[in-house]
């Protein structure tokens, strides 16, 4: 020890504490002989602790770092929620155009135009759809000139949408097509409950039909039936006489007058009553026979009306059956409920999640999105502005392993995302109160899991870089990288097979996609457990990479300085 | 200076290559405990590249460097310990406090906390900070900064304090300021070993310098020996009224002069027989009538000796 320098130290222990005189002599003689020396892994707790203290302490009082890495995420957050906790669009501006308006048209109109969407009217086809071209509108409906409902059927909308803000242009058309659904359903449906009456009608009728034609059924059994009985009574009427003989009796007047010597004015009486008798007889006979013609005539007038019954039975048999094809053939009409028919097939579409708000959809693709960006500028930044540093080179000449650097850099930005993951996910759990607390735990710790990743791809990228523009650049472009390989921008089912099945290992996508079971679906724990496994082998290889490149990076940098 | 001689820090054969570009070449060197070791070179000769070896951070292509009698190679961690490091742009964290950058670098060196305040107390007075321990160091002045960079240097208490240009950038009064501190430094024992530009703060204050020239160590003496070695002149300072030196140089035509300088107001004569040029500039000045403002006769200054070790 120097000699100016070592009485000045002894002075100060000596100082220090004057109780241990002793000890503090010998102190000096035992920190050189290493006996007071701390434990390695207490020297790397300590040395550890110094470093993400200097780091603390250098972002805190750089003041745009500490604006841009602590308040900045929150900012956004805070800005998003605000903005997007709501369930609709707003403000939609809806161009239309017809040649000429009609009732139908100005009231399917009527139907959108509310306070989500603006209608305005423009003057040409063209200015219409030029309207959306340059943004001034969001959509353009083109309504047939004297749209109206007739058998013409020219009932079509043309709508304009702008493909480029494919997301916007997707919920416009679905809740426009919804709009125009709507009245167009109303319409059907007062026609379809027009012919479904008259049917209703026929089939009533019908039924009443069958019940007189039951009744006459019934009568003509009841009229048959008498008929035949008639007929049966003609055949019990006997008719039949024999032909009277009168000479007997006159032969026997005369036997008598002769026996009884009786003369001719004596029997005259008898006789000719007894003619009286034969005439009366043959009159009554005549009558007989007048009588049976007439019952023959009476016969055959009710033959022919049973005949004519029986034709009756027929033609009510014919109308039976046409009666019952009536209403068998209504009764096949199974679906009478007007909204089945005027929509057979109802789409009814069921959201796997029913959340309240945009912001709860958007929710785990903005965490993902934020952690990435801030994970990877702020970890690359960091490291760019130590080797800028110009205390970099003294950190080297220290005994003190590199690889310390690295890990006390990676502790101090990931305990500044854990800061900043309590802070959102605390807020969040205010307006977010039906997501169970696990949620929030096991969210927070995948959240961490995937910063631990894009930081350590942060610290590559700051150890390969040279300067906090070209670094920057690179931590921007690999961040959009992720982003656009992923499903926040376009669907990763638009991607060509490749590079749809390199998506799926998207350290951006499945975050994305845990936090969205855990968040959206609330499925449990074992669901998330492949992504989860894919994400561990992320952070593995980023963290080896991360070493290799400290390393190399070193080397290379030392080799061309 | 420091009395003891025996040797501590020996460079043997030294080669370093950044790929196929030879940055040192054999360098051997011998340095002795408690000397203030100066090397001086042009830009690109290889200074910090041999000082970056030194101290560890970079390992040389070919050679060893023994410290003690010892490979520090073998246990570098161990041998980091012994050297402090202050380099010319500073190496200090501007955005923490004196005391903040000590403990910082203190806890880097496995020091314990009270070993860290002690030494930090001893420092800041030495350099002259102590009042100044709260304040952040890129609020201090330069020459505060500097002195900062020389305390982060020796909070390990090392054993050779390497200076990489620590007087660059500096005005005359800092640079005093400072060599004046290293000299302090350097009394107490610690062995310096310090390059810099500037040749005349090397002659004021090293007990040996080394001439490094395109990766090669040329010589190693002290000022004085490397003076005699490589130049036998000795200069003229002439500052006189109303000064026409052209016409004095005229009439010197004769005279054995080596080289000859006119700045200004004054007129600098190089020669190896000083005696008897002085003698005949007298004759000439009142010949001339050329009154004597001032007139000196000095050794030649180190810039003369390394134009010309340079130039060979």
């Amino acid at each position: 020890m120097l000699g100016f320098m070592k009485k000045k130290e002894t002075r100060v222990y000596k100082e220090r504490d004057s109780s241990n005189q002793r000890e503090k002599k010998d102190f000096e003689a035992l920190r050189i002989s290493g006996k007071l020396k701390p434990k390695a892994w207490f020297q790397f707790i300590i040395k550890l602790f110094n470093l993400i203290m200097k780091n603390y302490k250098l972002m805190i009082r750089s003041k745009t770092s500490a604006l841009i890495f602590f308040f900045g995420p929150l900012l956004i957050v805070f800005l998003l929620g605000i903005g997007f906790n709501n369930s609709s669009l707003n403000g939609i501006n809806i161009a239309t155009y017809s040649d000429s308006y009609s009732p139908l048209s100005e009231s399917l109109m009527g139907n959108l135009s509310d306070n989500q969407f603006n209608i305005i009217k423009t003057n040409s086809e063209d200015a219409c759809v030029n309207s959306v071209k340059f943004e001034s509108n969001h959509i353009c409906l083109v309504f047939p000139g004297n749209m109206v409902l007739d058998n013409t059927g020219n009932n079509n909308i043309d709508i304009y949408v702008d493909n480029s803000r494919l997301n916007l242009a997707n919920q416009i058309t679905e809740k426009l097509a919804s709009k125009v659904s709507l009245k167009s359903s109303e319409l059907s449906f007062g026609m379809v409950s027009q012919i479904l009456g008259a049917v209703d009608e026929i089939n009533k009728e019908a039924v009443s039909g069958a019940t007189y034609l039951e009744g006459m059924e019934n009568n003509y059994k009841t009229s048959k039936s008498k008929v035949v009985s008639t007929l049966s009574d003609f055949d019990t009427f006997d008719l039949d006489y024999s032909i009277l003989d009168m000479n007997p009796a006159l032969n026997e007047v005369e036997d008598v007058r002769e026996t009884e010597n009786l003369s001719d004015t004596d029997v005259k009486g008898i006789i000719d009553e007894l003619n009286n008798i034969k005439l009366s007889y043959n009159s009554l006979a005549g009558k007989l026979d007048e009588a049976s013609s007439q019952l023959g005539d009476m016969e055959s007038s009710v033959t022919s009306l049973a005949g004519s019954i029986d034709s009756n039975k027929a033609n009510i048999d014919a109308l039976k059956v046409g009666n019952t094809k009536i209403k068998t053939t209504i009764n096949t009409i199974k679906i009478t409920n007007v909204d089945s028919i005027v929509s057979p097939i109802g789409t009814v579409i069921k959201p796997l999640s029913l959340k309240k708000n945009y912001l709860i959809y958007t929710f785990p693709t903005l965490l993902v999105l934020l952690i990435m960006f801030v994970s990877l500028l702020m970890s690359s930044i960091s490291i760019i502005r130590e080797k800028k540093s110009m205390a970099y080179f003294r950190n080297f000449i220290t005994p003190t392993f590199e690889g310390w650097f690295l890990i006390g850099q990676f502790l101090t930005d990931i305990s500044i995302i854990f800061v900043q993951l309590v802070i959102i996910l605390g807020v969040a759990s205010i307006f977010l109160t039906d997501l169970p607390w696990q949620v929030y735990i096991i969210g927070g710790s995948i959240l961490l899991l995937l910063a631990s990743i894009f930081i350590l791809i942060g610290l590559i990228l700051g150890y390969m870089f040279n300067s906090e523009e070209s670094v920057t650049t690179g931590a921007v472009s690999v961040g959009l990288v992720f982003l656009l390989f992923s499903n926040a921008i376009l669907p990763v089912e638009s991607l060509t097979g490749f590079l749809r099945g390199m998506v799926f290992y998207n350290p951006f996508v499945l975050g994305e996609s845990i936090l969205k079971r855990l968040i959206l679906f609330e499925t449990n724990f074992s669901s998330i457990f492949e992504p989860l496994y894919l994400l561990l082998i992320w952070f593995g290889v980023v963290l080896i990479g991360a070493i290799v490149v400290k390393v190399t990076s070193r080397r290379l940098r030392s080799s061309y300085h | 200076m420091g009395e003891s001689k025996e040797v501590l820090l020996f460079i043997d054969n030294l080669i370093k290559k950044f790929g196929k570009k030879l940055i040192l070449d054999r360098i051997n060197l011998t340095i002795n405990n408690g000397e203030f070791f100066g090397i001086v070179g042009l830009s690109g000769s290889g200074k910090t590249t041999l000082l970056n070896i030194l101290v560890g951070f970079w390992d040389p292509t070919i050679g060893k460097i023994t410290y003690d009698g010892k490979d520090i190679k073998k246990n570098r961690n161990f041998y980091k310990a012994k050297f402090g490091f202050a380099t010319q742009a500073g190496s200090v964290y501007p955005k923490l406090t004196v005391e903040e950058n000590l403990r910082y670098f203190g806890r880097l060196f496995n020091m314990r906390g009270e070993d860290i305040k002690i030494r930090t107390e001893i420092l800041l007075d030495l350099v002259e900070l102590t009042g100044a321990n709260k304040v952040l160091a890129d609020e201090l002045s330069t020459g505060m900064q500097r002195r900062l960079d020389i305390a982060c240097a020796l909070i390990h208490n090392p054993k050779i304090l390497i200076m990489d240009e620590p007087t660059e950038d500096l005005d005359p009064v800092l640079r005093k300021e400072l060599l004046g501190l290293l000299r302090k430094i350097n009394d107490e024992g610690m062995t310096i070993i310090m390059t810099s530009h500037i040749l005349n703060d090397l002659e004021t204050v090293c007990d040996r310098i080394a001439i490094l020239h395109n990766g090669y160590v040329i010589d190693v003496d002290s000022p004085d020996g490397l003076k005699d070695k490589y130049s036998k002149n000795e200069e003229i300072h002439l500052t006189s009224s109303p000064g026409n030196y052209e016409s004095i140089l005229k009439k010197l035509e004769k005279a054995d002069i080596s080289k000859s300088v006119i700045k200004r107001n004054r007129m600098i004569l190089y020669t190896p027989k000083s005696e008897k040029l002085l003698n005949l500039l007298l004759k000439v000045l009142s010949a001339s009538k050329e009154r004597i403002v001032n007139l000196k006769v000095t050794k030649p200054s180190m810039e003369e000796v390394f134009e010309a070790v340079t130039k060979r």
